[in-house]
Order: C-alpha cells, then structure tokens, then sequence
C-alpha cells in the first residue's frame, strides 16, 4: 500500500517538486527537500501520475516504500511452531531431545 | 486430569517459579519462553552471591528453594572473589548456564515450551482459564504466573532509551514481551529514573574475550576481573545515574573500565562508544557481543512493574494469577528474580491445593526485602530507587536490620527459628 511519496537521498535541492506540488506537501529540509506524508495525496483528483516524480529532474521522488512502514514481522508470526522439551529423570546424560507438535492442545 | 501450573516467562524468574512448582508437588507444569533459550536477560548475567546476594542465597538454600543457586555454583568460572564495592562473588559462565538450567529443570520434570510466545488471554469468571501463543495454539491453565520480565518491546527503547541496540532479548527476531497481568486488565507501575522519566537502562555489556589485548585477557581469566583506567576527559559521572544496577553507580566504575570473566568480558557499565573503549591500552580493537549496539546505549527494563502482595499473589479482578521477578517490583538482579519466582511459583501451588501462602517474615532478609520494596513502591521516591541484596540502599538497610551475614550456620539458624527450614522442597499436593 502506497500513503504517500517520499524523496530520496538522490535530491539535487532544486525545488521543482515544491513549486508543481498541488498540495503544498513538500518543503526544503537540512538536505533535501522532504514530503509531508500526512499532506501528500498521491495528486489523486489533480494529476494522472504523481507531479513531484514528473517534475524530479533526478528521479529522486518516489512512492514510500511499504519495507519502510510495515513493522518488523516476529519469527513467530511467520508461522514458527513452539519446540516442546519434555524430561523426567532419564534427561541425566543424554541429548535433550524437542519436538515440534503440530497441534499442542489435548 | 492433573492440574496444570502455566508459567509465563523462562528467565530466572519463571525458571524458579517453574521448578518450585513441581517440587511443591504439580504434576502438570508448563513453562512458555518467547525465545529459542531459557534465562532470558540472565544469558548476559554472572554476578552471584555478591554482598547481601550471599545472604540471601543461603537463606533460600536452608528453605530447600536453592537449586538453581546450586546450578549456578557448579557453573561457576571464578568464586568468592571481589571487585570494587562487592565481595564474595562467584561469576556463573554466561555461555554454559543455560543448557545446565535446561537439563536441570527436565530433570525435574518441567515441561519447557520455546518459541512460545503468549499474546492472548481468555478469562472466565474472573478467573484465567487459558493464554493463547502467537502461532495461535491454546494453553489451558488452572493457575498462572507471571514472569514475562520488564524488558522491551522495541518501543520501550526507542521511547525512553537510546533506540533498540541489539540485546539479547531480540524482539525483532522473536517478537515482542507482552505482559500477562497487563493483558487481563491489571494496572501496572513503572519505575523511574532521577528525572522521571520512564524505565531504567541495562547496566552492563559483553565484550568479545577474543578481541581484547593477551595481557588483559589472561589478567581476566587468571584473576576473574580487570580494571582500566580511564583518562580524565572521558570520565562521565554523569552516566551513572541512569543505570537500573545501583549497586553499581560507584564512582569506581565512572574512572575506570572493570571487566569481570563471565566467559565473555562483562563491561561494566550501560555503554560506551566503541571509539573511545578503543582508545584505553588494551581495548584498541575491542568488540561488542552483547548488546551489539552497545555503543550508543542499552536495553531498557522496569516497566509493567504487577500489583502485588508479599505472596507474589497478583492483587486485582484475577483469583489465579502469581507473579516473580522484575514483575514483582523494583528488585534488581539474577539472585532477586530467582527468590521471588520461587516464591511466586510455590504459592501458585499452595493456591491450587487451597492451602494458604508462605509469606517469608521480615527476620528473614527476602521476607524484609519482598515486603519493603512492596511499600516503598507505593511511592515516587520508591519508583526511582532500585532494590538489591547486592548494593545500594537496600544492602545498607540489611546491615542496619543485622541481616547481613555470611555465616551459614547463623542464616540456617535463622531459617530454622522462622519455621522454615526446607520449605520449598516440601509437596503440598
């Protein structure tokens, strides 16, 4: 899912974005001009394809990417099943063995 | 069908709590960890029975609770040793504890689940009746303890402290702590530091052995502990308040790097840039193992802190719920968690078998300790304030109490006077 565009390190500070922006989303920062994300629209309703990255001279804007939203995804979530280590008095010595259940529940 | 104790959390807290429920006499006791490893925050550990920790070791060994003191003995690189502020400590071997603890705890019959994340309760009748993991499996309970740490998530430590730095919790990897009391509805505290803001940070990290100059290495090993000396414009006294080990805010440890042998290079303080750990003789090309990011801070800890009273019962809408270690309060350290999961996870039994709690009187240092800290966590001071056998004002109040002693005749004595003796290996179902 694509929330807004975003400007890359790639941005040569020339301010044609800010000028052809319809939304006034976009302004100069220490570096680089940035996108304010909660301003941008994507130019949905102004403009067929997004006017920063047709006014970038250095293709610096670009929609902001979903690796760089989504948080990180547990092992877990991916699906890892819990590893179940059962003992008893016969453990002494001997390899800990663990198995994967498929359903754990009685 | 048997009645099954569900521990929340396999650090030294849940571990204890786990093993103390079989040995009072549950037949079904299951222990849930997040992780791939047992022991949590105590992989990075070792400080044992230093100061007021040998006190309190010795008292729970005449209780018949010790036995994973015992574990961390029989593991031990370097005992009965001192280094500024603390003697007679052993250091338990970081990489060999937890497969002894593993092997330990199987021993005895603890069912030990890894990979085992617990996001979900489901509470009948005031009452948990199951915890739901996060591959969606059902855990049914007939009493639970909480031992799910103060530790993480991620957030904890972007919010209050110097960003996520690596530790070995790895919340990324294997998602992130949720608490169980917080989960059914309980209120929770959370310490502070002096300036009020929330959490306190780790106070120590490892470093590779293998990347530390052959002199200091074999000082480390030989003696168990180094210390080197910092040049004056990089001594910051100022970084000594913000560590959750107050036993460790000595100004000893703001002028110099102490190292202690923990099979890796324990370094004692919250961090330090790599750049100028580099620039002391000896550390020039020294590497972090934990916290990898050790560079620009530490793990955050001492939120989510449970109500609860001096039987490490949970105090709220919930009848089947324990609690131990740091969910117990602001009580720092292996030795402290170990102490209150036993107890947590005793009277977790007691309460299945309808038999009233053990609460340990005030004559005996862990009774004073679980039930000061109760009180003073009452307050704002007491929020800012960490509590340890170890060090700091807690260790001072044993020494004035006289509770302080090394004498295990005189602590066994105690025990026995306290009708107590043996406690925790007796079954009570």
């Amino acid at each position: 899912m694509i929330v807004s565009y975003m400007i890359t390190a790639e941005c040569v500070n020339c301010g044609a974005c800010e000028r052809e922006c319809p939304v006034q989303a976009i302004s100069a920062a220490a570096d680089q001009y940035v996108i304010d994300d909660v301003l941008c629209v994507e130019c949905k309703g102004y403009f067929a394809e997004a006017r920063c990255k047709w006014a970038c001279p250095v293709n610096a804007c670009v929609p902001e990417r979903e690796s760089y939203l989504v948080r990180a995804v547990s092992l877990a979530n991916k699906g890892a099943r819990p590893v179940v280590y059962k003992g008893g008095p016969k453990v002494a010595g001997r390899v800990l063995q663990a198995h994967q259940p498929d359903k754990v529940n009685p | 069908m048997a009645k099954r104790v569900v521990v929340v959390g396999g650090g030294w807290a849940g571990s204890a709590a786990a093993l103390c429920a079989r040995k009072a006499g549950a037949e079904d006791v299951i222990l849930l960890e997040r992780t791939d490893s047992l022991l949590g925050t105590g992989l990075v550990g070792g400080i044992m029975r230093n100061n007021g920790r040998m006190t309190a070791t010795e008292e729970m060994i005449a209780m018949g609770g010790g036995d994973l003191f015992e574990v961390c003995d029989r593991n031990s690189r370097h005992v009965n040793f001192s280094f500024p502020g603390h003697k007679h400590a052993s250091l338990y071997d970081v990489a060999k504890i937890e497969p002894a603890v593993k092997r330990y705890l199987l021993e005895k019959g603890v069912e030990i689940w890894n990979f085992s994340r617990f996001t979900e309760v489901d509470v009948r009748d005031g009452s948990i009746a199951a915890v739901y993991l996060e591959s969606g499996d059902r855990v049914e309970g007939d009493v639970f303890v909480d031992t799910t740490g103060s530790c993480g998530a991620q957030t904890l430590c972007t919010d209050n402290g110097n960003g996520c730095v690596m530790c070995v919790i790895r919340c990324p990897t294997f998602g992130p702590r949720v608490s169980l009391v917080g989960k059914v509805g309980i209120k929770e505290k959370a310490g502070k530091k002096p300036d009020g803001s929330f959490g306190a940070m780790s106070g120590s990290c490892k470093l590779s052995k293998e990347t530390l100059a052959p002199h200091i290495r074999e000082e480390l090993e030989r003696t168990g502990m180094v210390m080197v000396p910092m040049p004056e414009h990089m001594i910051n006294r100022k970084k000594l308040g913000v560590k959750a080990c107050a036993q460790y805010a000595l100004s000893e440890y703001a002028e110099n790097v102490i190292l202690l042998d923990t099979g890796h290079a324990k370094l004692m303080r919250p961090f330090i840039p790599l750049h100028q750990l580099n620039q002391l003789p000896g550390l020039e090309e020294a590497r972090y193992v934990d916290p990898y990011a050790g560079t620009v801070g530490n793990s955050m800890r001492f939120t989510d802190l449970s109500p609860r009273d001096d039987a490490m019962k949970v105090e709220g809408n919930i009848d089947n719920l324990f609690c131990g270690g740091e969910k117990a309060g602001l009580l720092v350290g292996h030795t402290e968690a170990i102490v209150t999961g036993v107890l947590g996870g005793h009277n977790a039994v007691r309460a299945l078998a309808g038999k009233d709690p053990i609460i340990l009187p005030d004559s005996i240092s862990i009774g004073d300790a679980v039930s000061h800290v109760r009180e003073e966590m009452e307050t704002e001071r007491g929020l800012k304030t960490k509590f340890t056998f170890s060090g700091s004002v807690y260790f001072e109040r044993m020494k004035e109490k006289g509770l302080y002693t090394t004498d295990k005749e005189a602590i066994v004595k105690r025990v026995k006077k306290a009708g107590l003796e043996d406690v925790f290996n007796q079954r009570v179902m």
